[in-house]
């Protein structure tokens, strides 16, 4: 652990810094969006969202390679395709349609399959395993500003219209009674969810940014009582689980993006196990 | 039934609507008004529209043909003045939300994000006359059928309505809670209009002024007196033919 620690500032590998930065960035934005994706139970609409960005993400390696339009990078790509793909499926559940949940798996597949496509005919060679499962070492110090810049505008509108999220998360009708514009803040909501996903991904990957999403939260709601200490507790479970994947990828030379879902998903399950157990204690001793 | 002089200005009005659910006609010119006071009660068969006719009082449905004014305004403009309790919530039962939460939200508008110091002690005034002063920071999601009742309620109340619309708001509840609620409504129906649908006769009997009467896409509308536990049961028999458009009930929704 203390060699961890003294290659951590060593200026020779500044990745692994960067790294651990990135870890604490990203924690904020899935601690809180992840909050709501869970309180709202919409983690299959972020899970379309993310997987419609290899779609976009191969499209713009595409256009960049054959056409040589150089301002259409895989980040503009990923932001456009998160984007549109956020508002059809928005539309898609607000409308409650008998089959938009069919209509979204659908998208789901449409976006990875058109993004394997795309990148299959995309001349030189193209790490896909990267964009897949991410690569939190690869983050370069001006990754890291994008970022801490969304963390801020998350952390502002989420404190600015906290009351109203809250009730469109927990009675979408009611909330609509009282006069609020729901769908103004579903699509605010979906929309900060597909850019941090855009971002998040390079971290984790396209396949495992849901699970950041969702465990934490997860977790989070079964200790808490309030929405607000929720999000606290899953900003603090996603830093511990992304410090310690990323530690245990470093000491054992493992990909950090598994690592990291990995010690995600055990807290998880031991966390169901425990509580559980907790309840059995308290049947018997009532 | 003509309008006597003196008759105080309806809350409700609805004047010749029609609902369409898709293809599907479910109310046809609908006529009615509802007292400022004062207990009405909608029955009905199941399927036959009474939570839809509430929704289309709220501005959560809008009407295909005619028009509902609410306290002289469209339902959507005077919902701020419209407390409304749902059949039930489809939340998350995991929700991390307090009991005041949840009260707060019948506090919320569009104009502001922050609740006010006399928003908190309004709530907490309301769920102290509810006996849920006590629970105010308990999880929600952790109380008891008759407590979220309750608590549902206290947040159709927070907003200090002029008319409270309550969808079933005894279902499902033992005896005890049952009065306990039954007491509350009829208390506060002595300072604003009431509109619940039951499907209990003795609730009916016992306090409703007036029995709106849904059946087969027609509204007919009842002082209390002139229906009885028989022609209720008829009604649920699917055994009532009613009158279109002159707000009466022929045969079995009447006196006998």
């Amino acid at each position: 652990m203390s060699e961890l620690i003294q290659v951590l500032f060593n200026p020779d590998t500044p990745f692994l810094l960067y790294a651990f930065i990135a870890a604490i960035f990203s924690s904020v934005a899935f601690g809180v969006l992840g909050s709501f994706v869970v309180a709202k139970k919409i983690s299959y609409l972020a899970g379309a969202i993310s997987h419609s960005v290899l779609g976009g993400i191969g499209l713009a390696l595409y256009l960049q390679s054959m056409y040589g339009l150089a301002w259409f990078s895989p980040m503009f790509g990923a932001i456009l395709v998160a984007l549109l793909s956020a508002l059809i499926i928005g539309i898609l559940s607000l409308k409650g349609r008998q089959r938009s949940d069919t209509i979204i798996g659908a998208m789901w597949a449409f976006g990875m399959a058109s993004g394997v496509l795309f990148i299959s005919k995309t001349p030189g060679n193209i790490d896909l395993m990267s964009y897949m499962f991410g690569n939190i070492l690869m983050i370069s110090k001006k990754d890291l500003y994008p970022l801490f810049i969304f963390d801020i505008i998350i952390v502002v509108i989420i404190s600015v219209f906290y009351n109203k999220f809250l009730a469109i998360c927990f009675d979408e009708e009611f909330a609509r009674l009282r006069g609020i514009k729901v769908e103004l803040y579903y699509f605010m909501l979906l929309g900060l969810i597909a850019v941090s996903i855009v971002l998040l991904v390079r971290m984790v990957g396209i396949i495992l940014v849901i699970a950041l999403f969702t465990i934490p939260a997860a977790i989070g709601s079964i200790i808490t009582k309030t929405l607000k200490q929720m999000i606290f507790w899953a900003i603090l479970f996603c830093l511990l689980f992304s410090i310690t994947g990323l530690s245990i990828s470093y000491i054992y030379d493992i990909p950090s993006g598994a690592a990291i879902i990995m010690v995600s998903v055990v807290a998880y399950f031991a966390t169901l196990l425990l509580q559980a157990i907790a309840g059995r204690q308290n049947m018997s001793n009532t | 039934m003509t309008k006597k002089h003196n008759d105080p200005a309806p809350v409700v009005s609805f004047k010749d609507v029609c609902f369409y659910y898709g293809s599907k006609l479910v109310f046809d010119r609908v006529n009615f008004t509802v007292d400022p006071t004062g207990v009405t009660c909608v029955v009905g068969p199941n399927g036959s529209g009474k939570t839809t006719l509430l929704k289309l009082m709220i501005g959560m449905e809008v009407p295909s043909r005619g028009k509902i004014s609410i306290l002289g305004m469209s339902p959507r403009l005077a919902s701020h003045k419209v407390g409304h309790m749902p059949q039930a919530v489809d939340y998350e039962p995991s929700f991390p939300i307090t009991v005041l939460d949840v009260v707060l939200m019948g506090r919320l508008h569009n104009f502001s994000s922050w609740y006010k110091k006399q928003d908190l002690e309004y709530a907490k005034d309301i769920l102290n006359k509810l006996d849920l002063f006590n629970v105010m920071n308990d999880s929600f999601s952790k109380l008891s059928g008759g407590q979220k009742r309750r608590i549902l309620l206290a947040r159709a109340l927070v907003c200090n309505p002029s008319i409270l619309v309550l969808d079933e708001p005894t279902a499902n509840l033992d005896a005890k809670i049952e009065n306990k609620i039954m007491e509350i409504i009829n208390e506060l129906s002595s300072k604003m209009a009431v509109l619940l649908v039951s499907h209990d006769p003795n609730f009916v009997a016992g306090m409703v002024k007036k029995v709106i009467c849904v059946h087969n896409q027609h509204v007919a509308i009842h002082p209390t007196n002139e229906v009885t536990k028989k022609s209720l049961f008829a009604l649920y028999q699917n055994d009532v033919k009613m009158v279109d458009h002159d707000c009466s009930i022929e045969g079995h929704c009447q006196d006998e």
